[in-house]
C-alpha cells in the first residue's frame, strides 16, 4: 500500500524539452487547448512560454489559417488599403481634397442621394414584405422547400435577363401594359421603364429572394413553442405577433449583423454600387484612380438615356465598364 | 384556424392552410402570387423573344425560330466561354476548399488573441459589394501582370469564395465532438490522419454544401471577373454583358438567347445546389437545421 | 506521420511502474492539479475518485497526453512520457460519451487503432473478432454506432481501447451516461475484463461504490491534490480525514465537544449524546468530529440510554427509506442532532429507538477537514 509520495525529486536534468522523444506536430484537441510540449522544471514556478501561449490558444494549429489569411491579405486587404491610400493623395489640395470634390460637385453628390432614394425604399420594401410571408411559411409543411426554391430562383436569372425582361414586359408594348389596356384600367400605356420604377422593379426582383430567405431563416429560428406558450396564456394571433415574434425578430441573433439590416443590405443586391455613385471615385480626376478617371457622365453609346433614368443593370455594369476602362488605361492597354 | 395551430406542427400542405386562413393570409398569398405571376411572365417574354424571328408588336411574335441559339453559340464563342466558366468555377471551388476548410477548423477549435480581427478579415469580402474591393484588386492584377489571364480571374474570384467556405464550414466543424478527435489520437492517429480519416469524412456534407454554393456564386459573380478578364478568359456572365453592351449591332434576340442559356446553366446549378443545401444557405451563413 | 512502431506492439506490453511526479496543471489562474505524486504498478486497477472539480479528469487527460503539464513529469519505468503526444503513448482511452466514430462500423471503429498501426489485415480481423467476443458484440459488428444502444456503444468504446493491447487503459467516467441497471451490468463486465486481461487501468469516477467495486487501489482527490491512496478496504474502513470519510459514505459527521482524551481513544459528548471513538487525526481544539457509517449502527435492545462505551444514542425516527433488506433511517437526538443509520429492523416515523455503534467504528477527526486545508 503505497502512501502518496510527497517529496518531489528533481525531474532529472529536464529532458531538453522536445529533444529526444518529442515529435512533429503536437496538436492536442482536448477542451483546454493543449499543444505545446513543456519542459518540466522542478519547482514548477515559471510556466514556459509555449505553454502560456498554448493556454491562450496559440499553437501550431494556427498555421492552418495561414494560406487563407495570406490570400486575403494579399488580394483583399492590401488592395483596399492601397485604394483608400490613393484616395487620400490628391494631386492638389489637402488630404481630403478628393472627397471634398466629390461632395461639392452637385452631380456626384447627387448620386448618393439617388442611390439612397432607390436603395432604401427597395430594401425596406423587400424586408417588410418578407416578414408576413416568412411568418406564414415558417412552420413545416409539404412543399415548403419547393416554394422556397421558387422564391430563390430569381437569383439565377442574371441581370441581363432581368433587364431585358423588364424592358420588354413592362414596356409600352409589353404584356403588362397590354393587359392593363385590355382591362380598361388605363387609357394609354403606363411609363414603367427608363425611370425610377424600372430600377425599383429590378432591385426588388433581384433583392427579394435574399431578403426573404434571411428573414425566413430567422423567423424559423424563433422557437415556435414560445408562441404556443403565449397562446395558452390567452394571447390572440395579433398579440402573439406583436409581442413575441416581432420583438424577437428585431432582437436578432446576438453575434451576427442584425438580420433585418443584412436582409435590407443584401436585398439591395450584392454588387449594386449604384453605378459609380459612390465608389472610389475621386472628384478630382487627376490622381485618384490611375489613369485619371474623371467623373463620367454616362453616355454609353448603346442606349441613349438620361442619367436619372437608367435601368439598374445598365448602371452598375456601366460603372464597372468605366472602372475597367480606367484601370486598363492606367496600364497602357 | 389560428396561426399558431397552423404553424406549430406539420400541417398537411400550404394550400390547405391558405384556404383556411383569414383575410390577412389571403392578402399575403395574393401578393406572392401576383409577384410570381409577373416574374414568370417577365421571364417568359424574354424566352419567347429568343425564339422569335422578330417581335415588335402584338401579343406574340409572328414567327418562331431556333436559329438565334445557334447564332449566339457561334458568334459569342459560347463553347469556349462555357469552358472558361467551368474551369474558373471548379478551380475556385477547389482552392477555396483547400485553404478554407483548414482555416475554418483552426477558427472553430481555437480561441486566441486577435481572433476577432481574423474573423473580420474573413467576413468583410462577403459583406461588401465586390466592386468595392474589385477596382483596387483589378489594379493590383494589372500591376503584377495577371490581368486578362485565367489565373487572374481565378485569383480575384477567390476573394469572396474563401470567406464563404469558412463561414459555411464553421458550424459543421463545431458540430463535431472534440472527444472524437481525441479518441482518434489515443488510437494512434497523427494530425494528418485525424483529418483524412475522421474529420473529412464527417465533414463531407459541409464540404459539399460549401463547394456547391461557391460554384453557384462564382458562376454568377460578374463584377470581379469583368474587371479582370481578357477576351479569352471571360466567364459566361461577362461575355453576356459584353455582348449586350459593347458597341456594335447585335440582334436583341441573339442576346436574349444567350441570356436564356446563362439562366439555364445557373438554374441547373441551383437545382443541384438545392439538393445539397437549404436554400437559405445560398444567401447567408445559416446552420442547417435538419428537422425543417 | 505516426510511425508504425508503437511500443505497445512489442511482445511484453506491460511495465513495472508509472510514476507521476510533481504533476501540476494550471489553466490561467486556476490550478487544477497541484503537485500530484502517484505511482501505479503494472496490472493495477486504479480509481481516481472525487467530486467534480477535484482534478481527476484533468489528471487522466494529462496521463493521456491530451493536456500538457504545467510542471512535473510522468515516467513509464525509466522513460519520460509526458513529452510525447497522445498518439505516441500507446494508451487506450474510453470516454464518457463514448466518442465512437459515427461514420465507421463497429468493426472499423474497433479496428481503427490497428489500421493506423498498419497491422496486416488477417491479424487485424482476428484481433477485432476477439475483442468483439470479449465484449459480446459479435453480432453487431457491421452496424453503425447510431444504431446501437448506450450500453452497446460503451462496449464498442471499450473494445476499441483494449484491442491495441495498450500499456495503460484510461477510463473517464465511462458509466455515468448509463441507466442504473446497465451501469451495474457494465461494472461487472469491466471487472471481468480486468481480471482476465490484466491491463493496467486508471478509472475516473465520482461514484464511490463504483470505485470500491472495481479498483485495486483508490486515489481520493481534492482540489488537485491527493488526500488518500489505499485499497478499497482501507479507504472504506479507515478514511484519513473527514473529507474522505464524507465521500466514502460516512454520513454522520458530528462535531462535538471533546470530553476526554486517552491515548488513541477520545470521548466526545454533549447532552443526550456520548460517543467513544478511535482518534484518526490529531486535533488540538475543544471540538472534534466523530464520523460513523450508517451501516455501523445497530438497533439496541430495549432499555438503556446513552451509556458510555456502548455509544448508544436515542433518536426519534423522522424519515424511513425502504432499501430491501434494510431501511435507511434519519432520526434526531434530543438536542436536534441528525443521525443516519441503516437497520435491518422495520421502524416507523415517530418511533423512539436506541441505536449504537461500536467504538472501533467511531472515527474521530480534526474539525474543518471537510473543506479547507
Amino acid at each position: 500500500m503505497a502512501e502518496p509520495r510527497t517529496a518531489t525529486e528533481p525531474a532529472g536534468g529536464s529532458a531538453g524539452g522536445s529533444a529526444g522523444k518529442s515529435v512533429g506536430k503536437s496538436v492536442g484537441t482536448a477542451a483546454e487547448k493543449p499543444g505545446a510540449r513543456v519542459d518540466a522544471s522542478a519547482s514548477g514556478a515559471s510556466t514556459p512560454l509555449r505553454h502560456r501561449l498554448a493556454e491562450r490558444g496559440i499553437d501550431r494549429l494556427l498555421l492552418l489559417l495561414l494560406p487563407a489569411v495570406a490570400t486575403l491579405i494579399a488580394l483583399f486587404l492590401y488592395p483596399m488599403m492601397y485604394g483608400v491610400g490613393l484616395s487620400l493623395q490628391p494631386r492638389s489640395g489637402g488630404i481630403f481634397a478628393n472627397y471634398v470634390a466629390f461632395f461639392t460637385d452637385p452631380y456626384q453628390s447627387s448620386t448618393v442621394w439617388k442611390t439612397m432614394r432607390l436603395a432604401l425604399p427597395a430594401a425596406l420594401f423587400n424586408v417588410l414584405v418578407s416578414v408576413p410571408i416568412a411568418y406564414r411559411l415558417r412552420g413545416r409543411f409539404r412543399g415548403k422547400r419547393l416554394l422556397t426554391a421558387i422564391l430563390v430562383l430569381p437569383v439565377t436569372l442574371g441581370t441581363v435577363l432581368v433587364a431585358d425582361g423588364i424592358l420588354r414586359y413592362f414596356g409600352p408594348r409589353g404584356w403588362f401594359n397590354r393587359v392593363l389596356l385590355e382591362l380598361g384600367l388605363v387609357d394609354e400605356p403606363v411609363r414603367l421603364i427608363y425611370n425610377y420604377w424600372g430600377v425599383m422593379f429590378s432591385l426588388i426582383i433581384t433583392g427579394f429572394p435574399f431578403a426573404f430567405l434571411l428573414v425566413l431563416s430567422y423567423m424559423s429560428g424563433i422557437d415556435p413553442t414560445l408562441e404556443r406558450a403565449a397562446a395558452t396564456l390567452g394571447a390572440g394571433p395579433w398579440q402573439r405577433v406583436r409581442r413575441i415574434t416581432l420583438p424577437l425578430l428585431a432582437a436578432g441573433p446576438r453575434h451576427h449583423v442584425h438580420p433585418l439590416v443584412r436582409a435590407g443590405v443584401l436585398g439591395v443586391p450584392l454588387g449594386e454600387p449604384g453605378g459609380r455613385t459612390r465608389r472610389r471615385d475621386p472628384g478630382d480626376g487627376d490622381r485618384g484612380l490611375p489613369g485619371g478617371v474623371r467623373e463620367v457622365r454616362l453616355h454609353d453609346g448603346v442606349h441613349d438615356r438620361r442619367a436619372d433614368g437608367r435601368v439598374r443593370a445598365d448602371r452598375d455594369r456601366a460603372g464597372a465598364a468605366v472602372a475597367r476602362a480606367a484601370v486598363r488605361r492606367a496600364h497602357g492597354r | 384556424m389560428s396561426a399558431v395551430e397552423a404553424g406549430g406542427r406539420a400541417a398537411p400542405g400550404f394550400l390547405r392552410r391558405a384556404l383556411r386562413a383569414g383575410p390577412f393570409a389571403w392578402i399575403v398569398w395574393g401578393g406572392v402570387a401576383f409577384f410570381l405571376v409577373n416574374l414568370g411572365a417577365l421571364i417568359l417574354s424574354v424566352v419567347i423573344n429568343s425564339f422569335a424571328v422578330n417581335w415588335f408588336d402584338g401579343w406574340l411574335p409572328s414567327a418562331f425560330t431556333t436559329n438565334w441559339y445557334a447564332d449566339a453559340w457561334r458568334e459569342f464563342n459560347l463553347a469556349d466561354v462555357l469552358l472558361v466558366t467551368l474551369i474558373v468555377a471548379l478551380v475556385v471551388v477547389g482552392l477555396s476548399l483547400l485553404f478554407g476548410v483548414p482555416a475554418a477548423y483552426a477558427l472553430a477549435r481555437r480561441n486566441f488573441a486577435g481572433k476577432q480581427v481574423v474573423m473580420l478579415l474573413l467576413l468583410l469580402p462577403v459583406l461588401l459589394p465586390p466592386i468595392t474591393y474589385g477596382i483596387p484588386l483589378a489594379t493590383l492584377m494589372y500591376k503584377v501582370g495577371l490581368a486578362g489571364s485565367l489565373a487572374g480571374v481565378i485569383a480575384v474570384n477567390l476573394v469572396p469564395a474563401l470567406p464563404f467556405v469558412v463561414l459555411v464550414m464553421t458550424p459543421f466543424i463545431e458540430q463535431i465532438d472534440t472527444n472524437i478527435e481525441s479518441a482518434a489520437r489515443m488510437c494512434g492517429a497523427g494530425t494528418r490522419q485525424v483529418f483524412t480519416r475522421v474529420l473529412v469524412p464527417l465533414l463531407v456534407p459541409g464540404i459539399l454544401a460549401a463547394a456547391v454554393l461557391v460554384l453557384v456564386r462564382t458562376v454568377a459573380m460578374f463584377e470581379l471577373t469583368f474587371l479582370v478578364a481578357g477576351p479569352d478568359s471571360q466567364t459566361l456572365i461577362v461575355a453576356l454583358y459584353s455582348a449586350a453592351f459593347t458597341p456594335g449591332i447585335r440582334a436583341a434576340q441573339a442576346i436574349d438567347a444567350m441570356a436564356v442559356i446563362y439562366t439555364l446553366l445557373s438554374s441547373i446549378l441551383l437545382v443541384i445546389a438545392l439538393s445539397f443545401v437549404n436554400p437559405t444557405q445560398i444567401v447567408a451563413q445559416v446552420k442547417e437545421v435538419t428537422p425543417e | 506521420m505516426s510511425s508504425g512502431v508503437v511500443e505497445s506492439e512489442k511482445p511484453q506490453d506491460g511495465f513495472d511502474a508509472l510514476r507521476m511526479e510533481g504533476v501540476t496543471r494550471r489553466f490561467g489562474n486556476a490550478v487544477a492539479l497541484r503537485d500530484l505524486n502517484l505511482t501505479i504498478a503494472g496490472g493495477e486497477f486504479i480509481a481516481l475518485l472525487g467530486p467534480s472539480g477535484c482534478g481527476k479528469s484533468t489528471a487522466l487527460n494529462c496521463l493521456a497526453g491530451l493536456l500538457p503539464l504545467t510542471a512535473g513529469s510522468i515516467w513509464l519505468d525509466d522513460r519520460r512520457i509526458d513529452t510525447l503526444p497522445p498518439e505516441r503513448r500507446g494508451f487506450g482511452m474510453v470516454f464518457q460519451n463514448y466518442a465512437l466514430f459515427p461514420h465507421l462500423s463497429v468493426r472499423k471503429n474497433v479496428g481503427f487503432g490497428l489500421s493506423i498501426r498498419k497491422v496486416p489485415k488477417a491479424e487485424m480481423n482476428r484481433r477485432v473478432d476477439e475483442a468483439l467476443r470479449l465484449v459480446e458484440l459479435t453480432e453487431h459488428a457491421d452496424k453503425l454506432p447510431g444504431q446501437l444502444s448506450g450500453g452497446q456503444q460503451q462496449r464498442v468504446a471499450i473494445a476499441r481501447a483494449i484491442v491495441i493491447r495498450p500499456r495503460l487503459v484510461l477510463m473517464d467516467e465511462p458509466l455515468s451516461n448509463l441507466d442504473a441497471k446497465l451501469r451495474l451490468q457494465m461494472r461487472t463486465e469491466i471487472r471481468r475484463l480486468h481480471q482476465s486481461l490484466g491491463l493496467t487501468t486508471v478509472y475516473v469516477t465520482h461514484d464511490q461504490e463504483e470505485a470500491l467495486a472495481l479498483a485495486d487501489r483508490i486515489v481520493v482527490l481534492r482540489g488537485g491534490r491527493v488526500d488518500q491512496v489505499g485499497t478499497p478496504e482501507e479507504v472504506y474502513t479507515d478514511p484519513v480525514n473527514t473529507y474522505v470519510a464524507g465521500f466514502m459514505g460516512y454520513r454522520n459527521l458530528l462535531e462535538l465537544p471533546v470530553a476526554s482524551r486517552d491515548g488513541d481513544r477520545a470521548v466526545l459528548a454533549e447532552p443526550g449524546l456520548r460517543l467513544t471513538g478511535l482518534v484518526r487525526e490529531e486535533f488540538t481544539g475543544e471540538t472534534a468530529v466523530a464520523a460513523i457509517r450508517p451501516d455501523d449502527f445497530r438497533l439496541a435492545p430495549e432499555g438503556g440510554g446513552s451509556d458510555g462505551e456502548r455509544n448508544a444514542v436515542r433518536i426519534k425516527v423522522e424519515v424511513v427509506e425502504f432499501h430491501g433488506r434494510e431501511v435507511a433511517v434519519e432520526g434526531v437526538t434530543e438536542t436536534g442532532r441528525v443521525i443516519h443509520c441503516r437497520l435491518a429492523e422495520r421502524v416507523a416515523p415517530g418511533d423512539k429507538i436506541d441505536v449504537y455503534a461500536p467504538p472501533e467504528r467511531v472515527l474521530v477527526y480534526r474539525p474543518g477537514g471537510e473543506t479547507g486545508e
